[in-house]
């Protein structure tokens, strides 16, 4: 009962927020901040009665079971482990940051924008605590619709190409998983006799390789696209782009990860032969995707587009460290996975800062910010070197591992992969050359250097990152045991 | 006499009475009244009258699915009702022979559900269409004027009439093509009842070629009836030049009738087991998922939208007659459940627009959700839904027929339905985001509280069934297993 409340909470939320701004328009942001500072407490009372036990991140707890579809036995089936526990909570602190980095920026229409950014929260934590595929599916599309919405009405000038863009995009991948689903379903069927979507029990059934190759493929386009890995990634930058800072703090942090959730929690699991028989050519895709990405983050002029594609670059880390099959290579990817959340959350942020100061994100019309903005310049500086994969910073820790991981199986991918870390170097470099430094341009308005709220913000992902950085054990004891288990599945697998 | 008759002798000996109420006094609110009374206690008298069991009544069958089907019908009349009298009261002068017309429609389509014989049916397809003739014809709002291609205004009411004949032509050929191929197959199995019908495949006097030929002259005057591709050509044109609740009737409770027929000669009566036929069907059913689709892609007319938007829905549809006898999900279960979702959802999509009858292309109805937030709401989620998207009613019945078409591994189908569905998500997001745009104009009509509420209430039971499937899918399962 306490997971429903999880998800419940923010839809809950998200018609108070929407009606109460017809009483006053600065309700509906205060609503949404007291809604998911609460959600943190039936999380943190599920961890709590967790902390004793010892098989902490490996095992299923506090189900929740209810008749959904009696039909075709679909079941509302959440439960919580140690993997999903951290990507929620990551949710959540993401979730406050858009919050603050809306809070003065979106003043139209307010109660509507509050409703769609709690309705996507509520699907992206429903994503990671389903464990039936359809309801997985369910919460997948179910952040989208809101997502697009965010795009379309508050977002910049080429809003509705991009939200469109967008939809069309995830959506083609997500029908195809929908299929995948429906196959696995009957599968079920034809071997048991019952129906089943359930997570637990589609674990059960034998699956052919050919079976596991077309299935796989069917989940593998839906993440790939949302991850986004090449060829699938046009949609990104625009909607990165485009989007109000706000959703893109969603999309660059959290939505994202979804993706390499499915992954590791699917693909890896549900289909072993197939992630042992295709790392090679999805290893490739993600190696292509580390270098393009990198190159054309470097040759951008729009700060959001670069982040974007600094984006697909780091995102191909998480997704070589996925099909590294190793644990050390997917424990780098989970660390990736989060370190990339606090960077590119607080460079999106940074990046709608300077738009909100001084109407542009064009890094050829901004110059000497840091004479203007010293704070800011100082803090982004930080986010900016942990994005380059600086030591004792969390992307670091991610990259390392995840080299290490495929070093093992994958060696020239792993080579070739950390090229991929000085072309970061460049782009990084750049953005602080030519954005901070240099001589400051004319400029008409008056600029004020960031206010209390967004130092905190920014001050808290950076302190993330560090801990993230310095101390990697916390996270990863999270998720320990299920790495071992996912790669012991895959070279199961593999002796065959 | 059957108890089960009661319902259409509620509607028959209703509109008998209106006709002597109007050559009485011919009154908007008399008769709107009156024909509320008829329709909820028609629909109460089948809701009561709900038998598990098939019961014959001589030309007329009720079984389960039929009955289901006809309580659907009355609902949707309903509904297209509901907002009714303020839409005549704007736009007509003599308002009260729409109703009549309405009810007779809506009788056409209830024996045509239920007719288990030919002469009843064609009866009952003839006075569904003859009716729909009228309605077409009616008397056409002024706001629906169309700019002709040199510039001229055509008035509404040659629209309206062009629409009209067009129907008329079209529909009386495909009735007499029809009528033609059932000759010829009471030449060869000497009866007209459709529990015989099985027996055509034998091929007992005439010649195979003559058979399918009779059977092609059928299916081919239901295609048009139904405006599947490659018979589709009339349908944009007519919902365009027909009044709104007209077009709502046209495209669900003329379609749910047809296809109701189609159903039961493919199905209950086996034509699908001949090989040719489904080689037809599929074809059918393939062109018009992706010819509807793309044509529905650059339309700026939300009718003409809605017209291909039905025929690839109705491409979709088709795909439930070629799942074949081991599917361990029945074919009749994907037809009632995808049939309350989308004609449910369209139905309650036309109540919404004949509120604003002004707004009927997608210039005019940029920024909906900012001038009537409300309204605006409602349309999205009917759209959401006609999309299939989750959480809503839409979702449920494409996961049917995804489920079922996986599990008979049509994949050439499968394939078809996965392509059109996202050419069809093109243009049911680009109407969402065109509501969604921001615009300076603030005319709004004012639009009273009651007309809105109906479409509220459909809304939120569309919602409510996709958050909550359960009781829908279980009625149904358990209507399908007896």
């Amino acid at each position: 009962m306490m997971l429903a409340t999880i998800i419940l909470l923010p839809l809950i939320g998200a018609v108070l927020a929407w009606l109460s701004s017809k009483i006053n328009a600065n309700y509906p942001r205060v609503v949404t901040l007291v809604i998911l500072l609460l959600c943190f407490l039936p999380l943190i009372t599920i961890m709590q009665q967790q902390a004793g036990s010892e098989n902490i991140g490996s095992d299923w707890y506090s189900h929740f079971e209810t008749d959904w579809l009696s039909r075709f036995n679909l079941n509302i089936h959440l439960a919580i482990d140690g993997f999903s526990a951290m990507l929620i909570a990551l949710t959540l602190v993401i979730a406050i940051i858009a919050l603050c980095a809306s809070w003065s920026e979106i003043v139209d229409k307010c109660g509507l924008f509050y409703l769609n950014l709690l309705l996507t929260i509520a699907g992206i934590i429903g994503v990671f605590i389903s464990l039936n595929l359809l309801l997985f599916f369910v919460f997948w599309e179910v952040m989208l619709v809101p997502m697009f919405f965010l795009i379309n009405i508050w977002g910049h000038e080429h809003r509705h190409y991009a939200a469109l863009k967008f939809l069309i995009f995830t959506q083609l991948g997500g029908l195809l998983m929908l299929l995948s689903i429906c196959a696995l379903g009957v599968i079920h069927f034809e071997q048991t006799g019952s129906w089943s979507f359930d997570y637990l029990q589609l674990q059960q059934i034998s699956l052919s390789a050919t079976q596991q190759n077309w299935l796989a493929l069917g989940f593998m386009l839906a993440l790939l696209v949302k991850l986004p890995a090449l060829p699938f990634h046009s949609w990104l930058p625009d909607a990165h782009t485009q989007a109000p800072t706000g959703a893109s703090i969603i999309l660059a942090a959290i939505l994202l990860k979804t993706s390499a959730y499915g992954i590791i929690r699917f693909v890896l699991v549900l289909f072993p032969d197939f992630s042992i028989q295709f790392a090679p050519l999805i290893n490739t895709i993600a190696v292509v995707g580390i270098i393009y990405g990198a190159i054309l983050a470097f040759a951008q002029s729009d700060i959001k587009r670069l982040i974007a594609y600094s984006s697909i670059s780091h995102m191909g880390f998480v997704l070589l460290g996925c099909f590294s099959l190793n644990v050390l290579a997917l424990q780098g990817a989970i660390v990736q996975m989060v370190a990339h959340a606090f960077t590119s959350a607080g460079l999106f942020y940074v990046a709608g800062i300077i738009q909100a100061r001084y109407g542009t994100r064009d890094l050829n019309k901004l110059g000497g910010l840091a004479t203007q903005m010293p704070k800011l310049a100082g803090l982004a500086m930080i986010l900016i070197i942990a994005t380059l994969g600086m030591p004792g910073l969390g992307n670091f820790v991610g990259e390392l591992l995840v080299l290490l991981g495929s070093f093992e199986h994958f060696t020239l991918f792993s080579v070739i992969a950390a090229t991929g870390l000085i072309f970061s170097a460049c782009y990084c470099l750049s953005i602080i050359h030519r954005a901070f430094w240099g001589a400051a341009k004319e400029h008409e308005r008056q600029i004020s250097d960031i206010n209390a709220r967004e130092k905190l913000s920014l001050m808290v992902l950076i302190v993330a990152l560090f801990v993230l950085g310095l101390q990697p054990q916390y996270l990863l004891k999270f998720t320990d045991n299920l790495s071992v288990k996912i790669i012991a599945i895959s070279s199961i697998g593999q002796n065959k | 006499m059957n108890i089960m008759l009661l319902p259409l002798i509620i509607i028959i000996f209703g509109s008998l009475t209106m006709v002597l109420i109007i050559a009485y006094k011919r009154s908007l609110a008399v008769c709107h009244w009156l024909t509320g009374i008829i329709l909820v206690s028609a629909l109460a008298a089948q809701c009561i009258l709900f038998n598990p069991e098939s019961v014959s009544a001589d030309l007329l069958l009720f079984s389960p699915l039929n009955q289901f089907l006809c309580q659907l019908t009355l609902l949707i009349v309903l509904i297209v009702y509901w907002p009714l009298k303020q839409w005549l009261s704007q736009h007509s002068s003599s308002p009260t022979p729409f109703y009549l017309l309405l009810l007779w429609t809506t009788i056409g389509a209830l024996v045509m559900i239920l007719a288990n014989h030919f002469a009843l049916l064609f009866m009952g397809l003839e006075l569904l269409s003859l009716s729909l003739i009228g309605l077409i014809a009616y008397q056409c709002p002024q706001f629906r004027n169309q700019p002709a291609d040199n510039g001229s205004e055509i008035s509404s009411e040659a629209i309206g009439i062009e629409a009209a004949v067009k129907y008329l032509i079209l529909s009386a050929i495909a009735s007499a093509v029809i009528l033609l191929g059932f000759a010829l197959i009471y030449i060869d199995i000497g009866s007209l009842s459709l529990t015989d019908l099985h027996q055509v495949a034998q091929g007992k006097l005439l010649p195979p070629w003559l058979i399918y030929g009779a059977i092609f002259f059928i299916l081919g005057g239901l295609f048009f009836k139904l405006s599947i591709a490659p018979c589709h050509l009339w349908f944009a044109d007519l919902l365009q030049g027909a009044p709104t609740p007209v077009a709502a009737l046209l495209s669900t409770i003329s379609k749910l009738a047809v296809f109701s027929l189609l159903f039961k000669l493919l199905l209950s009566s086996q034509w699908i087991q001949i090989t040719i036929v489904a080689q037809v069907i599929g074809a059918v059913a393939i062109i018009s998922m992706l010819l509807g689709n793309l044509l529905a892609l650059r339309q700026q007319n939300i009718y003409r939208l809605l017209a291909y938007s039905s025929i690839a829905h109705f491409g979709y549809l088709l795909i439930i007659m070629l799942l074949g006898n081991n599917s361990h999900i029945a074919s009749e279960e994907i037809l009632l459940i995808y049939m309350v979702a989308y004609l449910l959802s369209l139905s309650g999509l036309f109540a919404l627009l004949s509120l604003m009858p002004d707004q009927d292309t997608l210039e005019k109805l940029q920024g909906l959700l900012w001038r009537q937030p409300l309204l605006g709401i409602c349309f999205m989620l009917l759209i959401l839904s006609l999309a299939g998207i989750p959480l809503t009613i839409g979702f449920v019945a494409k996961f049917y027929l995804l489920l079922a078409t996986v599990e008979q591994q049509l994949w050439l189908l499968i394939g078809a339905l996965v392509l059109g569905s996202i050419i069809g998500l093109f243009y049911y997001f680009n109407l969402l985001l065109t509501i969604a745009k921001k615009t300076a104009s603030k005319n709004t009509t004012a639009i009273k509280r009651i007309p809105i509420v109906g479409s509220v209430v459909i809304t939120l039971f569309i919602v409510l069934l996709g958050l909550y499937p359960q009781p829908l899918a279980q009625f149904i399962s358990q209507l399908v297993e007896q």
